[in-house]
């Protein structure tokens, strides 16, 4: 990897984070909905970004990406079926 | 007295000695609980018996089952996989000896801490063993018993993970030329999958574990409120709790396939489609679970998928019991004792796996659940299932670890007695429909008399027959000697030597597979080190110091800082080697070190761990009403703060790595100092908010919001620390030269732990102070 990447990243790390505080903050007048929608999808952009960069998964083997995928599926999943049950 | 026998014991890292360690200890604990189980029996023997009082009997049912599962089945099974996975796969030991040596001590310490909750005030967890809330919540168990078990728990939970990682590393990295997946020994295959349970189940319990702690000690809400309660639980509990059932039957089953492939005489039928079978129920263990919770009242579409999910997991069970009857067919048959036992568990299986078809269906578990048919499903399951599997596996491997045979005439009686007495002890509870289970006693109109009395019965065979194995063990130890392979078996431990340990005076059988070839006296001189047992001693004191107070978990800390200063020391001057492995299969896994390996699996685990975390969050969050809105409870512009800092110790660090991968020492440490002081900012930060929570609210932990925001920052702080000073040991090594561009595996680790730890963070950002 070149030394550039690592430093981008972060870049984009960093300007995703003030963008979803600005969300929160209501800055760009969105409804609660469509900030937290906002919000979420800059989150997961960032988790995929740490992972992929800094963690390396873009350069590991696929079986180590698949231990991290399967991981995360059960975390996932965890968290899926306990929301799932709520309601009636 | 032998000094050197005792401490070869006590420091000891050599795999079968650690196995044999397991081994004999899941015994004393099942000692344990066998004793509550009498105990039980009698109670209920007769109507209207007043043998125990209704807090006794529930400690008794609570403990026999956690000791049972937790203590005696499980490391059972572990213990055999410390011993023979490494033989099976021509290692010349586990990936981590030292790391075997702490998950074992880590096991040890946690069921004393367990079990001595009997004789602190308020007695033993009472909860049952499912620990469901609120029953485990101050209010019902005020006294200190209930904290000090969970903390064995939380102990028994590390150690369970450590274990695993070791034992998957084992597998996936230290395997001979040869054998690769598909031709692993039966025995190591199921290890495998149910290494891979162990693995996603048990940072669940974990969870569960400290949010129960944390409502105990700090007055948080999770379990005791309407938004949490009793269903997150549930969640928590049975994510973990149905994959544990599987977590003990596999092992079992390993050894059953293994055992009646040798007595048949055949090699296992429908090899390729039982290992795909069994990957299919580890999977699907993880989504049945919600079969426990029929009765709870949860969504009803989700109770529907449960139901298909619990009736598709008999499917691949089903190719399981395929291959086992396909192995017999036309077979060889020889009934020794082993070959019993393995049909024992078999045919258990099947009426325990029968009675389950039943709980899989919503309509008819809503009339069974809570009654002793479900007692007597699970214990047909879990337990006869498992421990006749396993008992298979002690005969068959006796001789293999001791050298010597045991008396077939008394195994067989063993066998007898343990299937006459279990099934009297279990078969009655299938009667006994309208029978509510944990009651303590019920008057002689129910009916429920005779079918108790004959289960009692069942006990007092069952249980006392169990000593006869423990005889026949001793006897073993001087019994006449076992020739090399006594069962003409093709399995790869028997074409290994088995030699006597000059100082234990056990099989110490060099397990080097036929393509490893290791000299006799270095695998006997494998090291012994102090550190595990000091560090797992002090770990265990300070969890257990939450039920006594600062005093005991300073103690605590202080002896851990001892092993694990110790242990850095080791690392740091060399002085724990061990021989290194010949490069054997390692697909998929070749191109990945050993130690960047169990990191990664380590951070699997902790990935469910923050899952489960999260997941309770967004559980009570969204059954919570009078949620504060974004930026009233925290501040956006301190977490903004906080995750600018860690985001940057994240470049600092990966900016280290790639200095030191060309060379440069100097901007290595450079980086790393950078990366400690943005941690430090960003724990100052957390704890700034910390301190202006808990001084802004006479009853700071009470709330929900600030619950699941306390433990699950605190958590998350707890890891930057370990991190923060995982950073300083890196300084210091690099400081001395210890890394180069061709050795920087422990900072490469460091980085992988410290971006993990990041990612999560930006998760936590979002959900706590953003949404």
């Amino acid at each position: 990897m070149n030394k550039i990447t690592p430093v981008a990243a972060w870049s984009y790390l960093v300007i995703a984070t003030l963008l979803e505080a600005a969300l929160a903050n209501k800055v760009l007048s969105l409804n609660t909905t469509y900030t937290d929608i906002a919000i979420g999808v800059l989150a997961a952009s960032q988790v995929a970004t740490v992972g992929a960069i800094y963690l390396g998964l873009k350069y590991e083997p696929r079986a180590v990406v698949g231990i991290a995928v399967a991981s995360l599926f059960f975390a996932v999943l965890a968290v899926v079926l306990a929301l799932g049950s709520l309601g009636h | 007295m032998n000094t050197a026998w005792l401490k070869r014991w006590l420091f000891t890292t050599n795999h079968k000695e650690v196995g044999i360690l397991y081994l004999v200890t899941s015994f004393f604990f099942a000692f344990l609980a066998g004793i509550l189980a009498f105990l039980m029996r009698t109670q209920l023997a007769l109507p209207s018996e007043k043998f125990l009082a209704p807090p006794q009997y529930n400690e008794a049912v609570t403990m026999h089952g956690l000791l049972m599962v937790l203590w005696f089945l499980s490391p059972l099974g572990i213990a055999f996989a410390n011993y023979f996975v490494p033989l099976q796969i021509g290692a010349k030991d586990v990936a981590f000896a030292r790391l075997n040596a702490t998950s074992y001590w880590l096991y040890v310490f946690a069921g004393f801490a367990a079990f001595a909750s009997f004789f602190v005030p308020g007695g033993a967890p009472a909860g049952g063993w499912t620990n469901y809330a609120p029953l485990t919540s101050t209010q019902y168990q005020p006294g200190i018993g209930e904290t000090l078990g969970a903390a064995g728990l939380i102990v028994i939970a590390a150690s369970n993970t450590v274990g695993t990682i070791n034992i998957l590393v084992t597998i996936l990295f230290h395997r001979a030329h040869g054998v690769t997946f598909l031709k692993l020994p039966m025995f190591t295959m199921f290890t495998f999958w149910t290494m891979l349970q162990f693995l996603w189940a048990f940072p669940s319990l974990l969870a569960g574990l400290i949010m129960l702690e944390a409502d105990r000690l700090l007055g948080t809400s999770f379990f005791t409120s309407a938004a949490g309660g009793s269903v997150l639980w549930d969640h928590v509990w049975w994510f973990f709790g149905h994959p544990e059932v599987y977590i003990v039957l596999l092992p079992a089953f390993g050894i059953a396939a293994q055992v009646i492939s040798t007595f048949a005489g055949k090699p296992i039928y429908a090899r390729k489609p039982l290992f795909a079978a069994v990957g299919i129920i580890v999977l699907l263990s993880y989504m049945v679970y919600g079969h426990h919770m029929f009765l709870t009242g949860i969504n009803l579409t989700e109770r529907e998928i449960f139901t298909i999910n619990t009736e598709t997991i008999s499917i691949p069970f089903g190719v399981l019991m395929l291959s086992f009857i396909g192995t017999l067919y036309k077979g060889a048959l020889r009934l020794t004792t082993p070959m019993l036992f393995a049909l024992g568990s078999v045919v258990i299986f099947v009426i325990g796996g029968l009675s389950g078809v039943f709980n899989s269906s919503l309509a008819l578990d809503i009339a069974l659940r809570g009654t002793y048919f479900v007692v007597g499903h699970f214990h047909y399951v879990m337990v006869g299932a498992s421990e006749f599997g396993l008992f298979a596996g002690i005969y068959y491997w006796l001789p293999k670890m001791t050298g010597r045979m045991y008396n077939e005439n008394l195994g067989k009686t063993h066998f007898i007695l343990s299937f006459v007495g279990f099934n009297l002890l279990f078969f009655p509870m299938f009667y006994l429909q309208d029978m509510p289970r944990r009651i303590v006693t019920y008057t002689a109109d129910t009916g429920w008399g005779p079918y108790n009395f004959l289960s009692t019965v069942g006990a007092f065979i069952f249980i006392p027959s169990q000593l006869l194995l423990v005889v026949n063990m001793i006897m073993t130890l001087r019994g006449p000697h076992a020739p090399a392979n006594p069962w003409n078996s093709t399995d790869r431990e028997w074409s290994t030597e088995t030699t006597m340990h000059p100082s234990t005076g056990l099989g110490n059988g060099l397990g080097n597979g036929t393509t490893h070839s290791l000299p006799e006296a270095s695998h006997e001189t494998s090291p012994l080190s102090t550190r595990p047992i000091i560090l797992c001693l002090g770990l265990a004191v300070s969890v257990a110091g939450v039920a006594f107070g600062w005093p005991v978990i300073v103690v605590g800390v202080l002896i851990f800082a001892w092993g694990i200063g110790g242990w850095a020391w080791d690392d740091y001057h060399g002085k724990f080697t061990l021989p290194e492995e010949e490069e054997g299969e390692r697909w998929p896994f070749s191109k990945v070190s050993k130690n960047k390996l169990a990191m990664w699996t380590f951070l699997g685990s902790e990935a469910v761990l923050f899952g489960v975390l999260l997941g309770s969050y967004a559980f009570i969050r969204l059954n919570f009403p009078y949620w504060p809105p974004p930026g009233s409870l925290h501040s956006i512009t301190l977490g903004t703060t906080d995750t600018i800092l860690i985001l940057t110790s994240s470049l600092a660090l990966y900016l280290g790595l790639q200095s030191i991968r060309n060379g440069n020492s100097a901007r290595l440490i450079g980086w790393l100092g950078g990366t400690f002081l943005l941690g430090i900012a960003s724990l100052a930060i957390k704890g700034s908010e910390w301190y202006n929570l808990i001084t802004g609210s006479p009853t700071p932990f009470a709330g929900l919001p600030e619950s699941t925001f306390f433990v699950t920052t605190g958590i998350h702080g707890a890891h930057v620390l370990a991190g923060l000073l995982l950073v300083l040991y890196v300084m210091r090594k690099a400081s001395a030269g210890g890394f180069s561009a061709k050795n920087y595996g422990t900072v490469e680790n460091l980085n992988l732990y410290w971006s993990f730890v990041s990612s999560v963070w930006l998760v936590v950002f979002a959900m706590f102070y953003l949404i």
